[in-house]
């Protein structure tokens, strides 16, 4: 797949803030509605949604790296070369801040 | 930890700190700036040297201030007191902490004198007086109104230049841009990351209208602060004039090619690029104003969760029919602002569908406002309200970017490689489809979601 350097840039960050509102706004939404009260199997429906959209989050984030990479092996411009490798290092530091950041959805309290 | 951030926090602890880092990290530095560059602007060098008893008196009175407050503050004394009892034992402390201030202040009237001193009476000099390696003091002291008189090529680093050497060629001409065509102000667009030649930049020439536009802004809010209501139009479509009073001088009425800028090479105009500053503009404008629009939706939901008196009672947000009039108006202003293209019969017909659909977008909005139960009784029909007002807005603004685009047609500023007013057009009416369909569907989501999750 063909990606824009330029994109490659902005992509990890920009989710990382998308997947924030996400994970904010099913947390609040799900506590108002009592989804951490709904047992599905040993954790709550609540944790599980959450813990679904991280995991989506990280995968995406992790594809843009997987992507970023490969097309470094590719024949580039100079100057695509550059921009890719800084957007595969950019989708490696939201990829780490991802998992720091929403990680805790995995074990805090949820309300 | 905690007696620590006990004793820290709201004492004078927390002034002399936040004075430590605010002197050290900004005003020595913004100090040591203004006798750096000085110079440059003035052109003059200091004849005395006040300067030197200036540094070490308010390095010597800010650090006998503040560091005798980090220890008034870890002997309990708050912030923001003017008094306190005798028995505080804070007396003497406080009293070392007023001898630095003193000190400090004859410290900083020095400096203002010693500035004051240099641009009045300092010795003038030539360009370069410090042999920097940077490329602003290539350009005569005190600098001309245009700053250098062509634009200088470089393939090294630009913290290692010889200023002293380059600035003559410069101002000889020898770079690019060194001459002038047509009455224009030109500068040069360079590739973000090689910093290979782009475009040529036409500015526009030196006019009071920006400085009209700015009034006519201010008496936009200020009619607002003010609540003299009826002047907020008069004071919005005196703006929307006064912008575009402001495009013809930026315009070319046609295709032109490749411009001479000199050292032997050519570069297109702006007007014929795909991505000029003013697209740019657009596009970080359009983001700027998407974070904004979240915030408002995102607001709104937020009430839904955490509010009392949710849901609102006897809310209805059913108006179909004036939704879907705006949805179509919406895709098709979009649709067709795709469709104008610079080529004659497609341009002028895909302007006007683009501003018959916003218009008929405004106007199925405006009904839809008025449908809004009490926009003022419930913060669910007052955020309805608001993003419908933001909608209709966007569309009108699209309806006056195709009024704009059939008058530049008119006048001959476009034409097939000279399109970059349709394409600004273009992105304002992608993003108003975008925001616009959210929006519309924003009071259904919003209704349908109160009758699941009232407390």
């Amino acid at each position: 797949m063909k990606v824009s350097p330029f994109l490659l840039l902005l992509t990890g960050f920009v989710i990382w803030s998308g997947a924030f509102l996400g994970l904010y706004g099913a947390q609040a939404t799900g506590c108002h509605l009592g989804w951490h009260q709904v047992e599905i199997g040993p954790i709550s429906a609540l944790r599980l949604l959450l813990a679904v959209m991280l995991v989506a989050t990280v995968s995406l984030i992790a594809g843009l790296h997987v992507i970023a990479a490969r097309s470094l092996g590719e024949p580039q411009s100079e100057n695509a070369r550059l921009l890719i490798k800084i957007g595969g290092m950019l989708q490696a530091a939201a990829l780490v801040a991802t998992v720091i950041t929403y990680g805790g959805v995995m074990w805090l309290t949820l309300c | 930890m905690v007696p620590f951030d006990w004793q820290a926090h709201d004492t004078h602890f927390v002034v002399a700190h936040l004075h430590y880092v605010l002197v050290g990290g900004f005003v020595f530095p913004m100090m040591a700036a203004a006798y750096y560059w000085l110079p440059h602007i003035t052109g003059r060098q200091p004849v005395q040297h006040l300067s030197k008893p200036a540094f070490w008196l308010v390095f010597i009175g800010f650090n006998v201030t503040f560091f005798i407050m980090h220890l008034t503050g870890l002997r309990g004394m708050p912030r923001r007191v003017f008094e306190y009892p005798q028995e505080a034992g804070w007396e003497a402390l406080n009293f070392i902490s007023s001898v630095g201030g003193f000190v400090m202040t004859i410290g900083f009237a020095l400096v203002a004198l010693d500035l004051i001193m240099l641009i009045r009476h300092g010795r003038p000099f030539r360009r370069d007086p410090w042999e920097a390696g940077t490329l602003e003091w290539a350009t005569p002291t005190p600098p001309p109104s245009y700053n250098f008189g062509s634009l200088p090529h470089f393939d090294t680093r630009g913290d290692a230049l010889e200023p002293r050497k380059l600035g003559p060629e410069l101002a000889a001409g020898h770079g690019y841009l060194g001459f002038m065509r047509n009455g224009w102000m030109e500068t040069l667009s360079v590739d973000m990351v090689s910093g290979r030649l782009d475009h040529v930049v036409i500015l526009p020439r030196p006019t009071f209208l920006p400085l009209w536009t700015a009034v006519a802004t201010a008496v936009f809010f200020a009619s607002l602060l003010a609540k003299l209501y009826w002047l907020t139009p008069v004071a919005f479509v005196a703006v929307v004039i006064l912008f575009f009073l402001w495009t013809p001088s930026t315009g070319l009425k046609q295709e032109i090619g490749p411009l001479e800028i000199g050292r032997g090479e050519r570069a297109l105009h702006h007007q014929e690029v795909a991505q000029p500053p003013s697209w740019w503009a657009v596009v970080f404008a359009l983001a700027a104003n998407a974070t904004l629009y979240t915030s408002l939706v995102f607001g709104a939901f937020f009430l839904w969760l955490s509010a009392p008196n949710w849901p609102p009672p006897g809310l209805d947000f059913t108006f179909v029919l004036p939704s879907l009039v705006a949805t179509v108006g919406l895709t098709v202003a979009a649709i067709a602002g795709r469709m104008a293209n610079g080529q004659p019969g497609r341009t002028v017909t895909g302007l006007v569908a683009a501003l018959v659909a916003h218009l008929a977008s405004v106007g199925a909005v405006a009904v839809l406002l008025m449908s809004i139960p009490t926009p003022t009784g419930h913060a669910a029909s007052a955020a309805a309200f608001a993003v419908a007002v933001y909608v209709g807005f966007h569309a009108a603004i699209g309806a006056v970017l195709a009024i704009y685009g059939l008058w530049r047609w008119n006048t001959g500023f476009i034409g097939p490689s000279r399109v970059l007013d349709l394409r600004i057009g273009r992105l304002w009416h992608d993003y108003t489809a975008v925001a616009g369909l959210i929006g519309l569907a924003f009071p259904f989501v919003l209704q349908s979601l109160t009758g699941i999750g009232g407390r």
